[in-house]
């Protein structure tokens, strides 16, 4: 029994907790309801259901060309991410003292800098190594924002792994590089299965550095800006709502994935 | 066996990296924010000048989004705060180990939500044809409609939808790893239950709580979809101020970067404080 607070307190934190659970979901709830209304007009009450905002939405070649673009932007910027935050994890296992405090500073500058700075600092960093605006520059910029959550994520499982493990590889005979690839990364299999999931989510919805280092193939969520900015149409619900049901079920497989991975070990 | 070669092989990428793409674009943005004309003219050489951070204190225009942001932003930090540790301690030590992962879950699935959807979501709702106000005039409580969005209630409800993960998560860590034995020779020596959470719950939090606190003010100032979608024109942001001078190229970079390095400044100040003052009351304490 590890309830130690049980009072009538905890009835009321219970209703709290489902009062605020209720708040985060009210307007997703909403705005899904919404995308199902026979009317150009936005707003309530509604009157009639219809399908046509999705049909209008999978039609529209603006949207389509967006999906392709938030995928492969999203793809590509995980899987360099994933690497290089993995082996700046490992790197920075090896460290210590002050060298290691620097390098875990400037390891998590990405993530600690305020949304609208880290994303005009990559810009200027995009002029000045010549990278136009537009998907390369993009990849550039979720890949850095991406990299520190890895490597934490990587870094959390990594301080379980038993030394002996790896140090009894190379008392066999194992070179450092078949010692990682035959035991550390196994071991850190959940890590990496959580962290591309992280990075994919990150970058399918991520707005600042998109907004600020993007072309003229806009992803998802600047689409929506740009749209919401012009004129609200009951479109977007239904792009939104589509855009959440992938979000929410990579979410949950992740998560099963995951806790099978986790059970199993 | 590592020998030395082996070992500069595997620190020398990561750290070439991390010294080139997450220190470099911030030291771009300091150097930009020196010069005189960005890109340099062509054949004329680069021009260090002060005039843009002076640019900033010249101006109401700038010097008022700035205030209201960093006020703004540690009030919305504040709220979070109150608002989201009852949760983190109910989750930490109010739920049954077994359906812990289930009440976690629940309140984590809105936050895989990109935030532009969740602004928008927000917009559905609380407009005055959305939800919120059809179903008050239709209770009678209200007898026209109440206008909720573009002002500081629109604001903050975005920030708490967008950063009250920030602010639980490490406080919900700092809880959970408080040992329950301790609350159980807590209540053995006659404490109650308020003064089991205020003697111990809320002094062995400190590290959860300073650290949310920091992240979220952090997250708050950064935000640039929330005050240009759900702000109006009396509630700018200074991110919006820095945004608009970045929208054309080149030629007003360096003032743009100068405001961005002013903010960055202001805001790592403030959150270091806030992290010395949460801290210090620790040390006290003992």
């Amino acid at each position: 029994m590890t309830r130690s607070f049980a009072w009538v307190g905890s009835w009321l934190l219970q209703a709290y907790y489902m009062l605020f659970v209720a708040f985060l979901v009210l307007p997703i709830f909403v705005m899904i309801l919404m995308s199902f209304k026979n009317s150009e007009f936005l707003g309530f009450p509604i009157k009639g259901l219809t399908l046509d905002w999705y049909g209008a939405a999978l039609a529209d070649p603006a949207i389509l060309g967006a999906v392709a673009t938030t995928a492969f932007v999203a793809a590509v910027s995980t899987l360099i991410a994933l690497v290089v935050g993995t082996w700046a994890a490992v790197a920075l296992e090896r460290l210590q003292g002050l060298a290691k405090a620097v390098a875990f500073v400037i390891l998590c500058i990405p993530l600690a800098a305020p949304g609208i700075i880290s994303a005009i600092s990559l810009r200027i960093f995009a002029f000045d190594i010549g990278l136009e605006l537009g998907v390369p520059a993009i990849i550039m910029a979720h890949t850095v924002h991406a990299v520190p959550f890895v490597s934490l994520m990587v870094l959390a499982r990594l301080s379980h792994l038993p030394k002996s493990q790896t140090e009894a590889a190379k008392d066999l005979g194992a070179s450092p590089i078949t010692a990682f690839c035959l035991i550390t990364l196994p071991f850190l299999k959940p890590s990496l299965i959580g962290a591309s999931l992280f990075g994919l989510l990150l970058s399918m919805d991520d707005f600042n550095r998109s907004f600020f280092l993007g072309g003229f193939e806009p992803t998802l969520p600047i689409l929506v800006f740009e749209r919401m900015s012009t004129g609200i149409s009951p479109q977007i619900n239904a792009i939104a709502s589509i855009v959440l049901l992938v979000t929410l079920s990579m979410g949950f497989v992740g998560e099963r994935t995951l806790r099978r991975i986790g059970a199993r070990k | 066996m590592n020998t030395q070669p082996a070992r500069i092989a595997l620190l020398a990428f990561p750290a070439f990296w991390i010294l080139l793409l997450h220190l470099g674009p911030m030291l771009a943005m300091l150097r930009i924010s020196f010069l005189e004309s960005f890109p340099p003219l062509p054949g004329s050489a680069e021009v260090a000048t002060l005039a843009n951070y002076t640019a900033f204190f010249a101006n109401d225009v700038y010097i008022v989004p700035m205030l209201r942001t960093l006020v703004f932003s540690f009030s919305a930090t504040l709220l979070l705060l109150v608002l989201t540790y009852p949760l983190a301690f109910f989750l930490a030590k109010g739920v049954r180990a077994e359906r812990k992962l289930t009440y976690l879950m629940i309140l984590f699935a809105p936050f895989w939500v990109g935030e532009i959807i969740r602004i928008f979501s927000i917009t559905v709702t609380f407009g005055n044809r959305g939800a919120v106000n059809w179903v008050l005039l239709n209770l009678g409580i209200l007898e026209r409609p109440l206008r909720m969005l573009y002002g500081y209630f629109s604001l903050s409800t975005g920030i708490i939808h967008l950063s009250a993960l920030y602010m639980l998560m490490p406080i919900y860590a700092a809880i959970e790893k408080i040992p329950d034995n301790l609350l159980e020779a807590g209540r053995d020596l006659g404490a109650g239950p308020v003064s089991r959470f205020f003697d111990i719950i809320l002094p062995l939090s400190r590290e959860g709580v300073a650290t949310g606190c920091a992240l979220v003010f952090l997250a708050n100032v950064g935000t640039y979809s929330v005050p240009a979608l759900l702000g109006g024109p009396g509630t700018s942001m200074f991110s919006e101020t820095i945004g608009t001078f970045f929208h054309t190229a080149g030629s007003q970079w360096p003032v743009g970067s100068a405001f961005s390095v002013l903010l960055l400044t202001a805001s790592l100040t403030i959150a270091a404080l806030m992290m010395l003052v949460i801290q210090r009351r620790k040390g006290r304490a003992r």
